[in-house]
């Protein structure tokens, strides 16, 4: 469904939530709001932006989205600080510094004038982190939103990233764990899904077919699913451990659907690794698409007996809260945000090696009804906290409760 | 004749600025330090999203004890800690803290460090908003109560035992003034206990109480 307004979220989420947005949105008209990343495309931060923007802007609050441009040797350093910050190893050189703030200097003469005259500048992640040093005219309220896990990262790489970031006047965490202590509020916003969105709407049973199809993919046999970047923290590897385990009792099917993020240099090489991995195994499907395929992703989770997600390292996970949202039950990783979605027995399974994941497949493959009944709980479970008005509802609390720091009942 | 006029709200959370804890003496210790929203947050706020399938304890500091440091006795002797029974956060913070060195007394010494997920202390803040409900009669309240959200159901009836000092609700507050008041129904609105309730059983149970049941 294009041209989408919040109208149209009626009969999904009913009219008390939507009047609870407009409601807090009021205040906030005539603001402007400046959301910062590094993609239009790929991950779940451009999806989350795609649709906020939009909102916001529907809601009478100005809002715009801009993007840090930068060469391969900048988004080299950038996963760097992003795989450090979860915890990698990495070496962070004075070299790389040097490239990362010169990137965002010359980002900085393009977007200066409309970030230092914006009300609220809302900064994603490390790509754009260092912007608010380079913006000391600012008038208004800089929050860093960070995606990752950050609960354990690389000393070296936390002690740069807080150095960008300790100005800022809050910050955003996905869950309380990935909080680290700074000099400002540290607020707790779990990101969201868009129900109506191409990756997320009902399908036709002949859209789901018509996919297997086009991709090659049995309609007869119970298929798995992840679909995740092909990304080590993902482990794909792990996924195809648990699943050769799976297929030593059970006829089924792996797909591992792994998008193209602009923003990530790692893919193509671990694509290759799991290529080689499900080389000895028929029923493994390793599939890229292009970072826009999200009909066809939808039609994948949907044709999955279960979804997986089995993480070792992850922000929050939104192929998740869309698996559940899809009535699916779900076998993820018990890292990260995966843990805020799934309830063991209820909707899914945390699992934490190749062998659990395996016993709970096992389990959900052998017990079609109490899988279809944990896919209806997980569905009604995404509806009541994982849905984007929930997401906007918080950013526009936040965004008043900005200005009274301190007091805890606030009237808007 | 006085009216009512209904507010809803929505939440943001924040860190609590205390260190985690990752065992009794620290908890003890966060306990002490930590603000009165915090406090608020893990004590009163579970009641807004309890669901029936996962209301085994009443507060987040039960549910640690419960999950994080398998102690269920523990767990059950903060479930039992109502903080709506009590008048203001610094009592709620002593009884806490009464359960917690009684239980650290009577276990003598802490057991081995476990690898636990420690307890984060949260705090939350309250972003009031105006609805364009005004209730006038007990039957306009029977009619908001089909539509309200549970935000504006907490805040009503839960969050202003808290905020106006005598543990009162705003909708047996608002009747009690309403000429011809039915006292009677007033007191069974005042009385509900609905500590051990979800929001929806609480909105039932008003609903029955209106309709004189």
């Amino acid at each position: 469904m294009k041209n989408r307004t919040l109208d149209h979220y009626d009969p999904v989420v009913g009219p008390t939530v939507l009047s609870q947005i407009r409601q807090l949105a009021r205040p906030l008209m005539g603001s402007r709001i400046v959301h910062v990343n590094s993609t239009r495309e790929g991950g779940g931060v451009a999806e989350i932006l795609n649709w906020m923007v939009s909102f916001l802007n529907e809601l009478g609050v100005e809002t715009s989205w801009e993007i840090v441009e930068g060469n391969p040797e900048f988004f080299n350093v950038t996963k760097t600080l992003h795989n450090g910050l979860q915890g990698d190893p990495v070496n962070l050189t004075p070299e790389m510094i040097e490239a990362y703030e010169s990137t965002l200097e010359e980002n900085a003469e393009r977007l200066r004038a409309n970030l230092e005259s914006a009300d609220y500048v809302v900064i994603h992640d490390p790509q754009p982190a260092g912007l608010l040093k380079l913006c000391p005219n600012r008038k208004g309220r800089w929050i860093w939103r960070c995606h990752i896990d950050v609960s354990s990262p690389h000393p070296r790489v936390w002690d740069y990233v807080r150095e960008q970031v300790e100005a800022y006047d809050a910050s955003i965490f996905s869950m309380p764990q990935f909080a680290q202590s700074l000099p400002h509020p540290q607020f707790l916003i779990p990101p969201s899904i868009d129900p109506l969105s191409d990756k997320n709407c009902d399908l036709e049973p002949q859209t789901i077919l018509q996919t297997l199809l086009d991709l090659q993919l049995p309609s007869d046999l119970p298929l798995l699913t992840q679909v995740s970047r092909f990304d080590r923290f993902k482990d794909p590897l792990g996924v195809i451990e648990a699943f050769k385990l799976v297929r030593r009792t059970r006829r089924a099917g792996l797909v591992l659907v792994g998008g193209d993020a602009s923003d990530d240099p790692e893919g193509g090489k671990v694509f290759e690794e799991v290529q080689e991995a499900a080389s000895s195994d028929d029923c493994i499907w390793p599939i890229m698409l292009p970072a826009d395929a999200h009909t066809r992703i939808n039609a994948l989770q949907r044709s999955s007996a279960a979804v997986i997600q089995k993480s070792l390292r992850e922000g929050f996970a939104l192929t998740v809260s869309e698996g559940l949202w899809k009535s699916k039950p779900v076998v993820g990783g018990n890292v990260g945000g995966i843990c805020l979605q799934i309830r063991n027995n209820f909707n899914g399974y945390l699992v934490n090696s190749p062998e659990g994941a395996a016993l709970r497949l096992n389990y959900l493959l052998n017990h079609p009804e109490r899988s279809e009944q944990m896919g209806r709980n997980g569905r009604e479970f995404v509806r009541e906290n994982f849905l984007l008005t929930r997401h906007l509802r918080d950013y526009l609390t936040l965004f008043r409760s900005l200005h009274n720091a301190g007091e805890r009942v606030l009237v808007a | 004749m006085s009216s009512l006029r209904l507010k809803d709200c929505a939440f943001t959370l924040q860190m609590g600025g205390v260190r985690p804890a990752s065992n009794l003496s620290a908890l003890v210790e966060g306990l002490e330090e930590c603000s009165t929203d915090c406090l608020y947050h893990h004590f009163c706020h579970p009641v807004l999203h309890r669901r029936t399938r996962d209301s085994e304890y009443h507060n987040d500091l039960a549910s640690w004890a419960a999950e994080e440091l398998r102690d269920p006795v523990l767990a059950e002797r903060l479930s039992m800690i109502n903080p709506f029974a009590l008048s203001g956060m610094e009592n709620l913070r002593q009884a806490a803290l009464n359960v917690l060195n009684e239980h650290l007394d009577a276990i003598g010494k802490l057991p081995p460090e476990l690898p636990l997920k420690a307890f984060r202390f949260i705090r939350s803040v309250t972003v009031v908003f105006p609805t364009n409900l005004e209730l006038r009669s007990s039957a306009d309240l029977m009619r908001a109560l089909g539509e309200i959200s549970d935000h504006s159901l907490f805040y009503h009836f839960i969050e202003a035992r808290t905020a106006n000092g005598d543990q009162q609700d705003d909708f047996s507050t608002w009747l009690a003034s309403v000429p011809d008041a039915n006292k009677t129904l007033v007191q069974a609105i005042s009385d509900l206990d609905f500590y051990y309730m979800t929001l929806d059983e609480v909105r039932s149970r008003l609903l029955q109480l209106l309709r004189g049941r």
